[in-house]
């Protein structure tokens, strides 16, 4: 098993944060644009749905532990991602897992670098700036 | 033992990503504009970061075109005798970089947070070798413990290079769909 893991100082509250990490509307600020709910899932689609990953919210104690289960995906299928928020001096610091895979394999150290970038747009926008999305509907943002 | 692994595709000759991990100017152009570097094996380069930090790094291998090996002789504790590489490998036309920090002795949260701290300084790599623009420190949005200087950078030109960096590397990786 491997996992990925980030960890970033944001100058918000974890209240503010939180919303961010744990419902659909949170995700289309940082992560994606084509975010959708069907019944009990959160769906993240990437490059018009070529790939679609489906989460579930299995943990939901605001404002300090979100944690999603993967339910698609060759490599991400049972993978879990963790969103931790604790109170730190300069407002909150955010612990970031996406823990479960299988194994460390090209496409986990891609996603690791992917994700480093993902905690950018995601601090960016809890601070009050406007990234934006990383991943548009069909392609990634400009 | 910890290590820090990261991917990213670079649309530039390999020579040209060599240079920016070998050269004074290169690596002052993605990682610090306060580095010492001369390329040669056996030479310490030194990074400083301000209030952040410093590190000097013995060089052990300089493989033109091919991987450059650094030993962290001096800086932050956790990471005294950690081995960086850099290593390229040739993909359909992308030069794609593996960057490895070995040698963590736990992987406590300060890891994680250079890990994240990594991923920005090698897609600024990734602009350098592209289109000539990196963000080293102090240019780079500081996400350490303090900085308040978020606002004297033009966060939205950043993210626009970041958003294009990513396109590239998700081409050359199908795997994401």
């Amino acid at each position: 098993m491997a996992d990925i893991k980030h960890s970033v100082p944001i100058a918000a509250k974890a209240e503010a944060i939180y919303p961010l990490v744990a419902t659909a509307k949170g995700f289309r600020q940082w992560w994606a644009t084509d975010v959708t709910e069907p019944a009990g899932a959160v769906e993240l689609g990437f490059f018009k749905r070529a790939t679609v990953y489906r989460v579930k919210l299995k943990t939901d104690k605001a404002p300090a532990h979100a944690e999603w289960v993967c339910e698609t995906g060759d490599e991400w299928n049972g993978t879990r991602i963790i969103f931790r928020l604790e109170a730190a001096k300069s407002g909150s610091v955010l612990r970031f897992t996406h823990g479960g895979w299988k194994a460390e394999t090209d496409y986990f150290v891609s996603c690791n670098t992917t994700w480093g970038e993902l905690m950018y747009r995601l601090k960016a926008v809890a601070e009050g700036k406007t990234p934006g999305p990383l991943f548009l509907a069909a392609d990634m943002a400009y | 033992m910890a290590d820090i692994l990261h991917r990213v595709g670079i649309k530039a000759p390999a020579a040209k990503v060599y240079e920016a991990l070998s050269s004074q100017k290169g690596l002052a152009g993605w990682w610090t504009r306060n580095t010492n570097a001369t390329p040669e094996v056996g030479a310490v380069n030194e990074f400083r970061f301000g209030e952040l930090g410093f590190s000097h790094m013995k060089i052990t291998e300089l493989t033109p075109g091919t991987r450059v090996r650094w030993s962290c002789v001096e800086g932050a504790k956790e990471w005294i005798g950690t081995e960086l590489t850099f290593e390229l490998k040739q993909q359909d036309g992308v030069t794609v970089v593996l960057f490895a920090q070995r040698g963590w002795r736990e992987p406590v949260e300060f890891m994680h947070y250079c890990s994240t701290k990594w991923a920005r300084y090698l897609l600024g790599l990734k602009a350098l070798c592209e289109r000539g623009v990196g963000t080293p420190y102090p240019d780079d949005v500081d996400i350490g413990e303090g900085a308040q200087r978020l606002s004297d950078v033009n966060v939205d030109s950043i993210w626009l290079l970041a958003g294009a960096k990513w396109a590239l590397e998700l081409r050359i990786h199908p795997k994401i769909v």
